[in-house]
C-alpha cells in the first residue's frame, strides 16, 4: 500500500512538469508567410531578420515576462529571459535600427493588434486563436525540452 | 543650474514633427519612447572631468543626468523618420538637442539608406552610449570613447547593408558627412569642424560573439575660443576594432582604438571588461590605458583606470549601477581632469551611482 502512495505521489509530482502548452505564432491574415521555423522566429526576435518573405518589414509584439506563455516562449525559442532582450531592443530601437515591439497583457490584445497590422507578429495560447489572424506555426512548449537561457547577448 | 535650450534648434524640429504628424498621424502612428539616467557622483579630488561632466570632490547630482526623447514614424512601408532628442548635463547646463534626426528609405530588406543627422557609428555602443539602459558600466570607458574628442554625430548620408546567415548577421556601413561640434577642454569650449569626411564599419554578429571594426578619415579644425586663431589638426584617421564574446555567465568586452594625426603622431587606447551575470546582478570590472607619442592634440590622453562595478537589474527596463573608478594620469591634460594636476602621475578616484531607465 506504502508503494502505490509513493508512485502516485511520484506521477503527481511529474504531471506538472511534463505539462503541454502550445503557443501559436501569428500574423495578419494577408500576410504570405505561411510557415516558419523555430531558428527563424529567433532571428526575427533576436533582430537579425527584419523583413517578412514577402519584404514587409516586420514590427515584434510580447507579453509580459511574468506571463507562463512569455516565459516559456523566450526560454524555448529566443533562449533569453525577456530582461536581456530589453537591453538588447534598447541598443537597437535607440540607434534607430529597430522598431519599438509592442507589449500587449493578453492574448485577445495581440491578435486584435496583429488583424490589424499587416507589419506585426506575435505569439498567443494557441486555444485561443481565431480567424481573424493567421497561424503560421504551433511550437508545442513540455519542461522537458525547455532550453537553459543565456545571459547576456553580443552587443 | 542653469538650464539652456538651443532655441534654434527647436523650431525647425518642431515643424518637422508637425509636418510629419499632419500627414502620418492617422495610417503611421508617431512612437514615442525615451531614455532617463540620473545619479550621484563624488571625487576624491577638485576638478575631475569625465568627458564633458565636471565631477568635483564634493557630491554632485546632476553629472550623470541625461534625458531623452526618441521619436519615430513609418512613413510608407519602405521609409521611417526618427530623431531623438537629448538634454544632457555638460557643467551644470542643459542642453536640448537632436542627437539625431533622419529619414531612411530601404532599398531592399537589406540595403538601407540615411539622409540627416546620424549617429558616428565608431564603437560597439556609439548609438546608444547616452542610454545607460544598453551596457553593463555605468560609463563606458573614456580612454576610448573619448578619443573622438566629443564628436558623436554628423549631418550626412549613410549605406547599411544588413545579411543574415542561419545564426549569425553581418552588418556594413558607409557614410559621408561633416560634423560641427562644441566639446570643452581645459575649462573652456572648443569648437571643432571636421569639414566633409567619410568613414565605414563593419560589424558581425553570432550566439555568443560580436565583432567590430570601423575607420574613418577626418579634416579637422579646431578653435578654442571665438577670439583665437583656428587650430588646423589637419588629417585624422580613427580606426577602433572590438570583440565581444558571452559565453554561459561570462562576458569578455575589449576595444581598441587609434587615432593618427597627419604628420602629428598618434593615440592608441584600449579596455577589457570582464561580466559576469548572476541573475538581476551583473558585477564588471574594467582596465583601460591610453598612450601618445605626440605633443600637438587636444584630446591628449595618456593615463590608465581600473573600475569596478554592478549592474541590478530593478525591472525589465530599468537597472541601477554602482562603480567605483581609480584613474591616473601620465601626461597631459587627460579626460579625468579639466586641468592637468600639478603633479604628473597623481591619482584620481570617483564613486558614482546612477539610476536608468527606458521607456
Amino acid at each position: 500500500m506504502t508503494q502505490i502512495i509513493k508512485w502516485i505521489l511520484l506521477v503527481a509530482l511529474l504531471l506538472p512538469s511534463i505539462a503541454q502548452a502550445d503557443i501559436a505564432i501569428i500574423v495578419h491574415n494577408s500576410n504570405t508567410t505561411n510557415s516558419i521555423s523555430k531558428a527563424e522566429l529567433k532571428n526575427i526576435y533576436r533582430v537579425r531578420v527584419s523583413h517578412f518573405i514577402n519584404r514587409t518589414p516586420i514590427i515584434i509584439s510580447y507579453q509580459p515576462a511574468e506571463k507562463e506563455i512569455s516565459q516559456h516562449f523566450f526560454s524555448h525559442i529566443v533562449n533569453k529571459s525577456l530582461t536581456q532582450l530589453n537591453r538588447f531592443w534598447a541598443t537597437k530601437i535607440f540607434s534607430g535600427r529597430m522598431e519599438r515591439p509592442i507589449q500587449f497583457t493578453e492574448d485577445a490584445l495581440v491578435i486584435q493588434w496583429v488583424s490589424q497590422n499587416i507589419n506585426g507578429i506575435g505569439y498567443i495560447d494557441e486555444s485561443n486563436l481565431t480567424n481573424s489572424v493567421k497561424k503560421i506555426a504551433t511550437i508545442q512548449f513540455t519542461t522537458e525540452n525547455q532550453s537553459k537561457t543565456e545571459p547576456s547577448i553580443p552587443l | 543650474m542653469l538650464l539652456q535650450i538651443h532655441l534654434s534648434k527647436i523650431p525647425f524640429f518642431l515643424s518637422l514633427c508637425m509636418a510629419l504628424s499632419c500627414q502620418l498621424t492617422l495610417a503611421n502612428p508617431i512612437q514615442i519612447g525615451g531614455f532617463f539616467s540620473t545619479g550621484v557622483a563624488h571625487a576624491s579630488r577638485q576638478n575631475a572631468l569625465l568627458t564633458n561632466n565636471l565631477i568635483e570632490d564634493k557630491t554632485n547630482y546632476l553629472s550623470d543626468t541625461v534625458f531623452g526623447l526618441q521619436l519615430d514614424t513609418r512613413l510608407s512601408q519602405r521609409s521611417r523618420f526618427s530623431a531623438q532628442l537629448q538634454a544632457e548635463d555638460r557643467n551644470n547646463t542643459f542642453d536640448l538637442e537632436a542627437e539625431w534626426l533622419f529619414i531612411s528609405h530601404e532599398l531592399s530588406p537589406n540595403i538601407e539608406l540615411r539622409a540627416g543627422r546620424l549617429r558616428l557609428p565608431l564603437y560597439f555602443i556609439s548609438e546608444t552610449i547616452n542610454v545607460d539602459q544598453s551596457y553593463d558600466w555605468l560609463r563606458p570607458p573614456m580612454e576610448v570613447y573619448a578619443l573622438t574628442g566629443g564628436l558623436t554625430n554628423y549631418n550626412g548620408v549613410s549605406a547599411l547593408f544588413k545579411h543574415h546567415f542561419n545564426a549569425s548577421s553581418i552588418e556594413a556601413e558607409l557614410y559621408k558627412g561633416q560634423a560641427k561640434d562644441i566639446t570643452i577642454i581645459l575649462n573652456s569650449p572648443l569648437f571643432i569642424d571636421t569639414h566633409q569626411f567619410y568613414g565605414g564599419q563593419l560589424t558581425y554578429t553570432a550566439d555568443h560573439i560580436a565583432a567590430r571594426i570601423s575607420r574613418v578619415h577626418l579634416d579637422i579644425t579646431a578653435t578654442f575660443s571665438g577670439n583665437s586663431a583656428p587650430l588646423d589638426l589637419g588629417e585624422v584617421d580613427i580606426s577602433v576594432a572590438g570583440l565581444h564574446y558571452t559565453r554561459n555567465n561570462w562576458g569578455g568586452l575589449v576595444e581598441y582604438g587609434d587615432v593618427k594625426v597627419l604628420d602629428k603622431g598618434k593615440i592608441n587606447a584600449y579596455y577589457v571588461t570582464l561580466t559576469y551575470n548572476f541573475a538581476k546582478v551583473t558585477p564588471n570590472i574594467t582596465f583601460s590605458r591610453s598612450r601618445t607619442n605626440t605633443l600637438f592634440t587636444i584630446t591628449t590622453v595618456q593615463g590608465d583606470s581600473v573600475s569596478a562595478g554592478f549592474r541590478y537589474n530593478l525591472t525589465d527596463r530599468s537597472s541601477m549601477k554602482l562603480e567605483i573608478l581609480r584613474g591616473r594620469l601620465l601626461d597631459g591634460p587627460a579626460y579625468t581632469f579639466t586641468d592637468p594636476p600639478p603633479n604628473f602621475d597623481e591619482k584620481v578616484t570617483l564613486y558614482s551611482m546612477t539610476l536608468n531607465l527606458i521607456f
